[in-house]
């Protein structure tokens, strides 16, 4: 049953063509940005913050490929569904909310996963960076899991945050600030490593850090296997945690729902 | 002229009647600027944390356009922002009729009907991010540099405006696209970067962002004393060609338009 909701997604991403493709586009001018910045800085310079050219390259190109595929989710309109009472709908079907939320991420995310595989290799071919690629299986394997804890996180936040729809009448500065803390924190535009001090080590234990960061870390090889496998439990810990703390606040919220538009 | 100018002082009466009005929004909306300003400024202060000069340009001066254009962008926010969110709304509705038969300029009418006040607090933030740099990096700064710069602020909004409508009329042939305004935003974001990083790509690809790195880095430059006239003329020939161009295609862009809906 839960197979006919991937298929769905995958259907309806093909039907808006157009709006798939701006918003590859707007992928693509955002990766290309910062590839360039990085480009910019290492003109006159062997190394910043650790890391050498192929090195910052490499965590560039995988971040914006990790960034592509983990950020793009249908589940952002779940607070919507909960504001308009299109919740109810749902609830009255034999079917799990968030699991059939989990299937249309899939879905979404093979899809992007696609295009993105297409586009960086267009790009790595176009602009020929020197890139530092690792063929250690242990260390590909811990990056796949890393990258399956990152999957698994976002969804979770994705829940969590959503959740304040029971509550709030307007949900999107909680959104907003939100998506601004992944965008800065999960380090997607530079290494969580560059903040100086304190800040960059306390930001390296947020759950934001584990969306992009500490997958492409791990692949990189800065952390050693068991400071890997240390890093991918703290991130299966902050899933759990986060987890339970939206099945908590769904439970509640579900007491005051009252299918408000219905 | 003068019936605009009374027109424009009723929309921003009326605008600011209903930011009044939706009070809890205008806090929200408050916080949220103030919090986006602050990484956007932070997240170019940290990249260069450990780099004192980039193709001769010294981290002030980096800074210094990322300052303009959080300067521009206030005034885009202000201005046009919203109008041009609800544009795929106006021509997939057929709303856009509503508007043509009105007795001013339809161009007009689309780009400023819905303004937003709160977003010149972006404006505030960006002088004030101007002033702190001036100070931490003790950059002379004359007021004859500072009044020419102003025009030059002004020409460079205007360009990103008429690069925002050309963009935006693709919706009249492609109905369904309604994320054209996220993708300028992204698109947008090149002008935090001068474009000397652009140009050390030596990529043809890259070249085609430099107009768009323009709008903030010129008159960022003619504030620090550091533009050539070279840079000046370019900007204005620019705008004057990114003018022509929306010109042209929003007359074709009516002719295409079929007011479907109504």
């Amino acid at each position: 049953m839960y197979r006919q909701f991937f298929i769905n997604t995958f259907v309806e991403m093909f039907t808006y063509r157009a709006h798939f493709l701006l918003w590859r586009l707007r992928s693509i001018i955002a990766f290309l940005a910062v590839f360039f910045m990085w480009n910019a800085l290492f003109m006159q310079r062997e190394a910043i913050a650790g890391f050498t050219k192929p090195e910052m390259f490499t965590y560039v190109i995988l971040g914006a490929f990790l960034s592509m595929v983990i950020f793009s989710a249908k589940s952002g309109v779940i607070a919507d569904e909960i504001k308009d009472g299109t919740l109810s709908v749902y609830l009255m079907r034999p079917v799990g909310y968030f699991r059939s939320w989990f299937m249309r991420d899939a879905a979404d995310k093979l899809f992007n996963i696609g295009a993105s595989i297409l586009e960086l290799s267009v790009i790595i071919y176009l602009l020929a960076p020197p890139m530092s690629l690792s063929t250690d299986g242990v260390y590909l394997l811990l990056t796949m899991l890393s990258i399956c804890v990152a999957i698994v996180m976002f969804f979770v936040l994705q829940i969590a945050v959503a959740m304040a729809a029971f509550w709030l009448v307007e949900t999107w500065p909680i959104r907003f600030v939100y998506i601004v803390l992944i965008q800065f924190f999960a380090g997607v535009m530079f290494p969580l490593s560059i903040f100086p001090g304190i800040l960059g080590a306390i930001l390296q234990y947020t759950p934001f850090a584990y969306l992009v960061y500490i997958p492409v870390m791990i692949y990189l090889g800065k952390y050693d296997i068991l400071q890997s496998i240390v890093q991918i439990a703290i991130g299966i810990l902050w899933c759990i945690v986060i987890w339970i703390g939206a099945h908590i606040l769904w439970k509640k919220g579900l007491r005051l729902y009252s299918a408000v538009g219905r | 002229m003068t019936r605009y100018l009374r027109l424009c002082k009723v929309l921003w009466q009326i605008n600011i009647k209903a930011m009044r009005a939706y009070r809890g929004h205008t806090y929200m909306m408050f916080f949220t600027t103030l919090g986006w300003s602050l990484i956007a400024f932070g997240a170019m202060y940290f990249v260069t944390y450990r780099v004192d000069k980039v193709f001769g340009l010294s981290r002030a001066e980096i800074l210094m356009i990322t300052s303009v254009y959080g300067l521009i962008m206030g005034i885009m926010h202000t201005l046009f922002t919203a109008n041009f969110e609800r544009f795929s709304q106006l021509v997939n509705r057929g709303e856009l009729y509503g508007i043509l038969i009105k007795p001013v300029s339809a161009q007009f009418l689309v780009s400023v009907l819905r303004i937003h006040p709160l977003s010149l607090m972006r404006l505030c933030i960006g002088i004030a991010f101007i002033l702190l740099l001036i100070s931490q990096f003790s950059i002379s700064i004359t007021l004859t540099n500072v009044m020419l710069a102003i025009p030059l602020l002004f020409i460079g909004a205007y360009m990103l405006y008429c690069v925002w409508f050309i963009c935006n009329m693709i919706v009249v042939w492609f109905h369904t696209v309604d994320n054209m305004m996220s993708f300028m935003i992204q698109a947008s974001n090149i002008g935090r970067y001068p474009p000397e990083m652009l140009f050390a790509t030596r990529n043809v690809w890259a070249f085609l962002l430099v107009p768009l790195t323009l709008f903030s880095a010129v008159p960022a430059r003619v504030m620090m004393g550091t533009s050539t006239l070279t840079e000046i003329v370019i900007l204005c020939v620019c705008a004057l060609a990114f003018h022509a161009g929306s010109q042209f295609l929003w007359k074709r862009a009516l002719r295409s338009y079929v007011s479907g809906g109504v």
